[in-house]
């Protein structure tokens, strides 16, 4: 008899930590008011479960700390590890609960990031602080210091405003009584709170997560600029509207299939707009006013970011019509016309099913998009082009013709950019050098550690992409010293000196050389066609210059001038590539007219421009300011 | 900006026949500040004269003794003012008759009739209400001007409400903190008649040495929809709907809460039920070690680690060059990210919008020479909502009817609003409708003096450039060069348009006889 081997010692594979589910208004509190939607009011997100996450709640990337400084009151945290709270998906909502609302904006703001991560597959990380460094050694010398929470403030402000501060690296929410009218669903003089509206949180995220990306992106170059921080902020939130099932189910069953009257899908801030305004929602996106607006004459920052939302919205719609032409074909045998009365729950599931697909797929194109844009001074048309090459990258084979969709969506607004001669998904598609491997791309990538094998926390992400940017910045500079005209392969200008931060000069350049920076090296792992994996660098290098304001006045003062590119590299080492290079030329005299032209126009309405004049400082609270333009944003 | 090359309606003046009757208008030039003195020649000899405010703005350096000497030069012309037209309660335009009381007095001026809006009838219940509404706005910025004074180092964009927020309150105070109101009361005090109170609905005002004239009051309107409008088609806060203001209440309940600290000042605007969360000085000064019984353990530690003491870890320098072992401060400090003020910048909200209702009740007239049809136009520094009233105000007079826009048409003369900012001269309804060829205008501003406290755009370039296309050149400014020496030569021959003739006394008036 043999004696039985002993068994291998083998152990489960242990599962995947859950979620942690947390219950929100799904889009503010108003629509528990009204009876045909009470039904969806609430629904329950699912966030990424953090393990140390302590009250506040104070997470790895967040900390919700609820100081209200107007009441003089600090808020006790919510500490949402509460067995109690943890049997019950957290508080439910309410609003005259302080602790609903931190577990709110903690639920909403992580969702947020989620789809960015998820998008961009990295870690997302807030701007970095400049300081002065205090103490023995290195005191007084200006630092970057790292961020690594993003805070947010839900009772911040007595007023119908929320914002994004860079300064602070801080979200600040307000809250303020209600003017609406009878009949609307905020009742007239009761308290709106801008944090209990995903959509507003969403918004405010979306400038956050924008602006650790793209930090060039707040100054505001050409009319452009500011006003896709706000489309940008704008589409992330709609967009957002369709991570709950439960919500498109209801709307798509309210308007029998017809999205383009889904009203709660396509609108903003529904409560803030009545509490503000008296009447619909803050920003409506199948409305009239939206669409009636004109590219060419339209300035004002939200107005004319809406119209890029609204050519994102129309791409979003023609794809669902057409990706649902079959389903309602088969629900009624072929005449695509539907019966009077309720649709089939089946059908309306399968609908909601595809439309929150592609809803899905539309918002990743678009944050996708990001790593494709110009590193400074970006154009509706550029971002176009930055999202076709993104989805090409991604989705060779575009079966459905999402670009095709995005292309005339952009058309129809006349946001094309003006370079390009015919519009095509080629010539839309950003190129790259005129030699795709240069001899230098090997020296440019030496020594950059791309971390590929490693886990790394949000920290080690930072540090690592501190010196890979060093890195990068002292190869660069060697590959330049031994060939100048590398320079202009860069959109970069030779001899550039550097400058303090007032605009003087602190050092000229050594013939030969230029000053530069390399701005961001981010890693991106993407599939090749073939199925393998291709591991991707994209950097941003720029330089800047001071530029007088006015040439024949040197007492009017300097502002920035940027250029430079946005490289995306293939880094496998037998074949180095640069796939694509967009470039800012620093030398553009149009460009440098175009932000002359754009130079102390005010981005707040004239009478509060003369009473409290323009200030960097807190660009987005003036903007999002009642008096100033659209109220919130 | 861009200048507009191309001249839009340059129009060739009319120089043929010379009209008659006429007025003669002596702007004072006390920079930011409203003072006109007009002279109609009446049947029998004597003048009729009507003095339209009389005030500069708090922050003009020596405005008083600039408006001492306007009130002396007035007592030159005449001793007896048949009518003071008080357009609105500002400072710049009211501020005179308080600080220059006595030298109205010495100088032995007589006031025969005070005209005022209909929103300053204490007897009106409408403009009672208003009246709250501006009380209790004042007060509240007032507080919060003090706190934001208070604040040591305040960040930059708290810097520029707080500094923003003065200004526009010294349209409203004097520079001892005087209220405007009191101003309003000593030029009532001179009045040896009672009080007129005017609104459009009234019938065109007759004077009766005066037949050739006639005065149409095109403004304040009723309609507070008109009266709150600004640039932008929804609006805030309705006057009519609510018994109290939420932008002032939520500023002034927040501000009076804090001044009775301990106390339980209830405060109205505030978020939640009281009771709810704790009060921020349990964790500030001694407390900060030794939180009250009432404060849970952790609550105080989570304050102190993330808002009020240092971080728990240092923040990482992003910089490779840092020296290992040396212990930077800064790297624990969080007090950058604190938000103790940031609410008040919502004191610049309120006090546009205050600044914006109060211009709105400016008491609006146009002055009609009946043999002629020609209008004089004077706006006080009423706003879009203001102008966009006058389309639909209609009078019979005999069997005619006279409209607003109609009356717009007729202008010659215009006076232009609040110092030739934007939002106080309306484009397609207000200037585009002004077509006569002879037109004119006058700006009382300073843009130097404007400068000084920060409004870069005072006054507003695109204005300036269309009026000076409306007028073709026809434009005084109270600030302009040649007003400044005695030789100086405007930029255009007279009699030309609807100036006949032109003289000025350097620094102080510019005279113009307008038919």
């Amino acid at each position: 008899v043999k004696t039985p081997t002993r068994p291998i010692a083998r152990r489960q594979k242990e599962l995947p930590a859950p979620r942690r589910r947390l219950r929100v208004y799904s889009l503010d509190p108003s629509i528990a008011t009204s009876l045909e939607s009470v039904a969806v009011n609430e629904t329950t997100l699912s966030v990424r479960w953090e393990d140390e996450l302590k009250p506040g709640p104070v997470g790895e990337c967040l900390e919700v700390v609820d100081v209200d400084p107007a009441s003089g009151c600090l808020y006790e945290p919510v500490d949402l590890n509460d067995p109690k709270l943890l049997a019950q998906d957290g508080w439910p909502p309410s609003e005259g609960n302080p602790k609903f609302h931190q577990q709110m904006v903690y639920a909403v703001a992580m969702n947020t990031i989620a789809h960015f991560e998820e998008a961009l597959g990295r870690r997302a990380l807030w701007r970095p602080r400049r300081g002065r460094a205090a103490g023995k050694g290195g005191s007084g010398a200006y630092r970057s210091y790292e961020v690594q929470r993003l805070r947010i403030y839900p009772h911040a402000l007595r007023t119908d405003n929320a914002y994004y501060s860079p300064d602070k690296v801080a979200l600040l929410f307000g809250y303020f009584p209600a003017a609406s009218k009878a009949g609307d669903a905020a009742t007239p003089g009761s308290m709106v709170f801008s944090c209990l509206s995903s959509d507003i949180i969403a918004h405010e995220m979306s400038h956050a997560l924008l602006d650790g990306m793209h930090r060039r992106l707040q100054e505001p170059s050409n009319p452009d600029v500011p006003a896709f921080h706000e489309a940008f902020a704008d589409i992330v939130a709609l967009f957002q509207h369709f991570a709950m099932p439960e919500l498109v189910r209801f709307q798509v069953a309210l308007a029998r299939g017809q999205l383009s009257s889904a009203r709660l899908l396509g609108g903003l801030a529904k409560q803030f707009g009545e509490g503000t305004r008296g009447s619909g929602p803050l920003r409506d996106y199948l409305g009239e006013e939206i669409a009636r607006l004109d590219y060419a004459t339209t300035f004002d920052v939200h107005a004319r970011g809406a119209i890029l939302v609204g050519a994102v919205y129309e791409a979003f719609l023609k794809i669902v019509t057409r990706r649902t032409e079959d389903l309602i074909r088969i629900a009624t045998s072929g005449t695509g016309i539907l019966p009077e009365g309720a649709l089939h729950p089946d059908l309306v599931n399968r609908l909601a099913e595809e439309t929150c697909d592609v809803a899905r797929q539309v918002l990743r194109i678009c944050i996708r998009a990001l790593d494709y844009c110009p590193p400074v001074d970006i154009t509706f048309g550029e971002y176009l082009r930055a999202i076709i090459t993104a989805d090409m990258d991604l989705v060779p084979n575009d079966k459905y013709f999402y670009r095709v969709a995005f292309i005339e969506a952009f058309r129809n607004r006349g946001l094309l950019p003006s370079s390009i001669r015919t519009v095509s998904e080629e010539t839309l598609a950003w190129g790259t050098l005129d030699e795709p491997s240069p001899d230098w791309l090997r020296g440019l990538l030496r020594n950059v550690d791309l971390a590929w094998d490693r886990e790394l926390t949000r920290s080690e992400v930072f540090a690592l992409n501190e010196r890979n940017r060093w890195t990068m910045w002292r190869n660069l500079r060697s590959v330049i010293a031994r060939d100048r005209s590398v320079c202009a392969q860069l959109g970069l200008l030779p001899g550039i000196p550097r400058y303090g931060h007032d605009g003087s000069v602190l050092k000229a350049a050594q013939p030969g050389e230029t000053t530069f920076e390399v701005f961001e090296v981010r890693p991106a792992l993407r599939v090749a066609p073939n199925g393998s994996y291709r591991t991707e660098v994209i950097t941003s290098i720029q330089q800047r210059r001071a530029v007088p304001v006015d040439p024949q006045d040197p007492g009017a003062g300097t502002f920035w001038f940027r250029g430079g590119a946005t490289l995306i590299l293939d880094t496998r080492r037998e074949n180095p590539q640069v796939r694509y290079s967009i470039i800012k030329n620093s030398g553009s005299e149009s460009r440098l007219q175009r932000q002359r032209d754009t130079y102390g126009k005010t981005l707040v309405s004239p009478l509060r421009g003369l009473y409290f004049g323009n200030t960097s400082s807190e660009p987005f609270a003036m903007i999002h300011s009642s008096a100033g333009g659209m109220a919130h944003g | 900006m861009a200048k507009k090359k191309a001249t839009r309606r340059r129009r060739k003046a009319a120089t043929t026949t010379a009209p008659t009757g006429g007025v003669v208008i002596r702007h004072y030039c006390q920079g930011i500040g409203d003072c006109h003195l007009l002279r109609f020649p009446a049947d029998g000899g004597q003048d009729f004269w009507m003095l339209i405010d009389c005030g500069v703005h708090t922050s003009v350096k020596g405005g008083s003794d600039l408006l001492d000497a306007v009130v002396r030069d007035i007592a030159k012309q005449t001793k007896r003012l048949d009518v003071v037209v008080l357009t609105h309660e500002h400072m710049d335009h009211v501020s005179g008759f308080r600080s220059a009381a006595d030298v109205f007095e010495q100088e032995g001026i007589e006031v025969d009739e005070v005209w005022l809006a209909w929103t300053e009838n204490p007897k009106d219940a409408q403009a009672r209400k208003l009246d709250q509404y501006k009380q209790q706005a004042l007060a509240a910025l007032r507080l919060s001007s003090q706190r934001l004074d208070s604040v040591a180092g305040p960040p930059p964009h708290v810097a520029v409400v707080r500094d923003g927020v003065q200004a526009l309150l010294g349209f409203s105070f004097g520079a001892k903190g005087e209220r405007v109101r009191s101003c309003r009361e000593a030029l009532e005090a001179m009045a040896r008649r009672d009080v007129k109170y005017w609104e459009p609905k009234d019938p065109p005002i007759a004077i009766a040495r005066l037949p050739n004239l006639r005065i149409y009051v095109l403004g304040p309107p009723r309609d507070e929809d008109w009266i709150d409008v600004k640039e932008r088609a929804g609006e805030m806060y309705g006057l009519g709907a609510e018994p109290s203001w939420p932008m002032a209440q939520a500023l002034s309940g927040a501000l009076g809460a804090k001044a009775t600290r301990g106390e339980t000042g209830y405060d109205v605007a505030a978020p939640f039920a009281p009771g709810l969360g704790k009060r921020l000085d349990e964790f500030t000064g001694t407390r900060a070690r030794s939180p009250s019984p009432g404060v849970a353990p952790e609550t105080a530690q989570f304050a102190q680690r993330h808002y009020f003491g240092r971080t728990e870890a240092p923040a990482p320098v992003v910089r490779s060059s840092q020296p290992k072992n040396v212990i930077d401060a800064e790297a624990f400090d969080q007090s950058w990210r604190r938000i103790d003020y940031d609410w008040l910048a919502a004191s610049a909200d309120l006090a546009m919008q205050l600044d914006d209702r109060t211009n709105n009740t400016s008491l609006v007239l146009a002055f009609e020479f009946v043999d002629t049809q020609r209008v004089m136009l004077f706006t006080g520094d009423a706003q879009v909502g203001n102008w966009l009233s006058w389309q639909d105000v209609r009078w019979k007079v005999g069997s005619a009817t006279v409209t607003g826009p109609d009356l717009l048409a007729r202008v010659v003369y215009y006076k232009v609003g609040h110092h030739g900012s934007h939002n106080a001269t309306l484009k397609k309804k207000g200037l585009e409708l002004m077509s006569q060829p002879d037109l004119s205008a006058f700006i009382p501003t300073n843009a130097t003096d404007a400068k000084k406290v920060g409004w870069g755009q005072m006054p507003f370039p695109e204005i300036v450039d269309a009026l000076t296309d409306c007028c073709d050149r026809r434009v005084v400014r109270a600030d302009d060069e040649w007003l400044q020496a005695a030789s100086g030569k405007p930029g255009f021959k007279v009699p030309f348009g609807s100036i006949r003739s032109i003289r000025h006394q350097p620094g102080l008036w510019v005279e113009v006889e307008v038919a």
